[in-house]
């Protein structure tokens, strides 16, 4: 069985209640990740994110469906067998989770006393994951002291503590404000390229998506609506509900400028620069070419899985048939263009 | 009544006479909440965990294991203790050979106080975070781990202070069993106090017990407030 695939869930359902109460969950997911990717599960509360998550180690059981790690059917394992292959699948939560009457050594070094390390060996490999967490000098402090950025690296160095192969994060950043996110997601990446671990992030936050993950699946009452890479679903997403999460962050994003525009005349534009696309000068290429009048109504450049996405929400003003030569220029060019109005 | 004890205070015969009476009965008293309390705690917990893991959606989810000793420790704590200490005593004769004295107190006191104990452990553990215990499933930890590592140490503020509550209960009803022979400060303040109309020994005796009282709840407060890290 395809074994360079960290995970690959196969038809799972996953229903709670019973008879008339009964609520579907999950259908029909289909996901597979790849060995070393950051892959995010976006969607609303609700959408089933967090069951998801639970039927990949298992603390939730699915109604049916199989999950593989790394090509093994977990779903079809003895309960002990279960346990040791969740030692392999590290998770980090929302609310921390932590020990609250342990220390932040004893918090850290649980998941090893569980598989009955040495004590020498508990000790080194705990400083290590001290110090790749910045909190060695905070080894014999109680979780209550700590803030929750210092609390969700605690809850990190105790994800890796075992060495695992993957990590989930279940809405790991959403108890943090922006700034500690940014951290946290920046340490989460850090640890996915140093260690070559697969991680797996659930958020409801489109922000978390765009700063670390790979590639994404967007999940919408229950279904996987749109798997992708980051930048194919944000550049172009075929769903209302990815179009939702996507487009919203830039064409809100100031919705004074942007209605305004819209009642004026001309034609409103917004242009997706991708990669190298982004540092190169279309627009005034374009304005030349065609005799046409541009103004910038909205613009930002964004960094996507190590790629610059550059958006643009422009006005372009002139003869008709200039303006759609132009926008056929760009479109030629490889720069995705929508005509807003 | 002032006449009396400014008389008697003053004579060393009384005070012989008061430790003779008063010390011993303060002895058995220490005896019969010392043990009582040591089995009901180690029976009650083990009653009171098993009611935690085995509710609903918890690791060992059992509901007929659940509803039998929930209904059970329901009818040892509905029935009054002045019934309960008459009831057991063919246990207590099956167990220690003798229906009265401290000795036999001792399995009145512990019957009455397990099902106390059982639903007092099982209330502290329900305060517990489950978002900590799942946690620990994903860790892959097993169940005896999940108890012994997680709930008990995570609950421990919270079961010493039902403990510390369920001793000083035991110290309440060990007076009571002292009216029916079992001995102690309660059969002293019966005998003495009550049928001699000697107040004084009656006022010792419960100024000794709120000492006690006092005791058991400092040292109660203080490893509850030691061992919370919250």
């Amino acid at each position: 069985m395809a074994a360079e695939k960290t995970v690959i869930i196969k038809n799972l359902y996953k229903t709670y209640g019973e008879g008339s109460s009964k609520v579907e969950a999950l259908k029909d997911i289909n996901i597979e990740i790849e060995r070393g990717e950051i892959f995010g599960i976006i969607g609303l509360s609700g959408a089933g994110k967090s069951s998801l998550v639970r039927c990949i180690n298992l603390l939730e059981v699915p109604e049916r469906g199989e999950v593989f790690i790394n090509g093994k059917d977990i779903t079809k394992i003895s309960k002990k067998e279960l346990r040791a292959e969740r030692k392999n699948i590290g998770m980090i939560f929302q609310h921390f989770n932590l020990l609250m009457n342990s220390t932040v050594y004893d918090n850290i070094a649980f998941p090893l006393k569980l598989i009955k390390t040495p004590k020498e060996q508990i000790d080194k490999r705990v400083g290590e994951l001290l110090e790749i967490v910045g909190l060695a000098d905070k080894k014999d402090v109680y979780p209550a002291q700590l803030s929750g950025g210092q609390k969700q690296r605690v809850g990190i160095a105790r994800a890796i503590a075992t060495q695992p192969d993957i990590i989930m994060c279940d809405e790991a950043t959403s108890a943090l404000d922006p700034e500690t996110t940014k951290s946290i997601l920046q340490l989460i990446k850090e640890i996915n390229q140093s260690l070559k671990v697969t991680v797996i992030i659930i958020t409801h936050e489109m922000e978390v998506i765009k700063q670390v993950c790979d590639r994404v699946a967007v999940l919408d009452s229950g279904s996987v609506v749109e798997t992708g890479s980051v930048s194919d679903v944000y550049i172009n997403p075929k769903t209302e509900t990815a179009k939702k999460f996507f487009k919203s962050v830039d064409l809100e994003l100031d919705n004074r400028v942007y209605n305004k525009a819209l009642n004026e005349g001309g034609t409103v534009i917004q242009a997706i620069f991708r990669g190298d696309k982004s540092t190169d000068p279309y627009i005034s290429q374009m304005i030349k070419q065609f005799d046409v009048e541009a103004a910038i109504l909205l613009g930002n450049i964004q960094s996507m899985e190590n790629m610059l996405v550059g958006t643009l929400v422009l006005r372009v003003d002139g003869k008709e048939e200039n303006v759609k030569a132009a926008v056929n220029y760009l479109k030629d060019n490889g720069v995705i263009v929508e005509v807003v109005k | 009544m002032r006449e009396f004890f400014e008389e008697s205070l003053k004579s060393p015969e009384y005070w012989a006479d008061i430790h003779k009476i008063i010390t011993p009965a303060v002895g058995s008293t220490i005896y019969m909440v010392f043990f009582s309390s040591l089995f009901s705690i180690v029976i009650g917990c083990i009653l009171g965990i098993i009611l935690y893991v085995t509710q609903k959606d918890n690791i060992l989810e059992n509901a007929p294991v659940n509803n039998i000793i929930g209904t059970i420790v329901n009818i040892g704590r509905s029935v009054p203790f002045v019934i309960l200490m008459i009831a057991v005593f063919p246990l207590s004769k099956f167990i220690v050979g003798t229906s009265i004295g401290s000795t036999a107190s001792i399995v009145p006191l512990t019957v009455a106080a397990i099902p106390f104990v059982a639903r007092l452990i099982e209330t502290s553990l329900n305060e517990l975070d489950k978002g900590i215990i799942e946690a620990s499933v994903s860790m892959g930890a097993n169940e005896a781990q999940i108890i012994t590592k997680v709930m008990l140490p995570e609950a421990a503020p919270s079961i010493i202070s039902g403990i510390t509550i369920t001793i000083i209960n035991i110290i309440g009803y060990s007076a009571m069993a002292g009216t029916i022979g079992g001995g102690g400060l309660g059969d002293v303040c019966i005998r003495y106090g009550y049928q001699r109309s000697r107040t004084d020994i009656l006022i010792y005796s419960v100024i000794i017990m709120i000492v006690m009282v006092q005791i058991i709840q400092c040292i109660g407060n203080f490893f509850a407030r030691r061992l919370d890290k919250r």
